[in-house]
């Protein structure tokens, strides 16, 4: 029988086999949230995106996507600081921004399980 | 006499981390946790909570962790319930305005599941709770 520990390890296994599945879905929200925002499409974006961006840089480094939780914290860094510039980025910071994304999209793990 | 640290007041907007903390935090370390996805909601669960503990995101959409902790200071059941806050900006200022809002601590977001519950407990030790 198992003890609590090894219950919540399997647990843990079953959460990060989980995210993994989910990551290229939200690797593509984001890209095309990017796109919108580099477009101009809606004001509210810009926000919706680092919000996303902020949420995986917690989750998946908490779940041991440790060099998607740095890409995805490297892009909301980069998002903050456009944010507090108070207008949509321009031209140098557009192009960091969309090498971020790029970095993060490159950061998804293989199909292999986790060990 | 230190006092046992048992029951925590978890406030968590991000499904998968509130899931994977409250397991962690029941499983590993034997807490009791009442998680809250919201501010909000955890006004609503304070008074009968018996919190030990109040464990607060930063950063969460309508009411923030900051926010939420003023507001649960106004109630009876959670004006002197000691608090530790979660967060990815843990820059020194950042970490300075924590203290001086009240927090005995501040947990860095990613945080390893399998030694939150540790990590909790030497931080309550360390503050002789």
């Amino acid at each position: 029988m198992d003890t609590p520990q090894q219950a919540f390890q399997r647990f843990l296994d079953q959460q990060r086999a989980d995210y993994q599945r989910a990551l290229p879905e939200k690797m593509a929200h984001i890209h095309a949230l990017w796109s919108a925002v580099a477009d101009g499409d809606d004001t509210a974006l810009p926000a919706e995106l680092e919000r996303l961006v902020h949420t995986l840089a917690g989750t998946a480094g908490t779940l041991g996507f440790h060099e998607v939780g740095a890409a995805a914290r490297a892009l909301e860094l980069l998002l903050e600081q456009a944010a507090m510039a108070g207008q949509l980025p321009l031209s140098p910071q557009r192009t960091d921004i969309a090498l971020a994304v790029a970095a993060l999209q490159a950061s998804l793990p293989a199909d292999e399980p986790l060990s | 006499m230190s006092k046992t640290l048992a029951r925590i007041l978890y406030v968590e907007d991000e499904p998968d981390i509130r899931m994977v903390a409250q397991m962690a935090l029941e499983a590993v370390g034997g807490f009791t946790v009442i998680a809250c996805p919201s501010g909000s909601e955890a006004l609503a669960a304070a008074p009968t909570a018996q919190a030990d503990l109040l464990l607060l995101d930063v950063m969460m959409p309508g009411m923030d962790g900051p926010s939420t902790l003023k507001a649960l200071r106004a109630l009876p059941a959670t004006a002197d319930t000691p608090v530790i806050f979660m967060t990815a900006k843990v820059q020194a200022a950042e970490v300075a305005q924590y203290r001086e809002l009240g927090a005995i601590d501040v947990i860095h977001k990613p945080f390893d599941p399998m030694e939150l519950s540790a990590q909790i407990s030497r931080i309550w030790a360390q503050q002789g709770q």
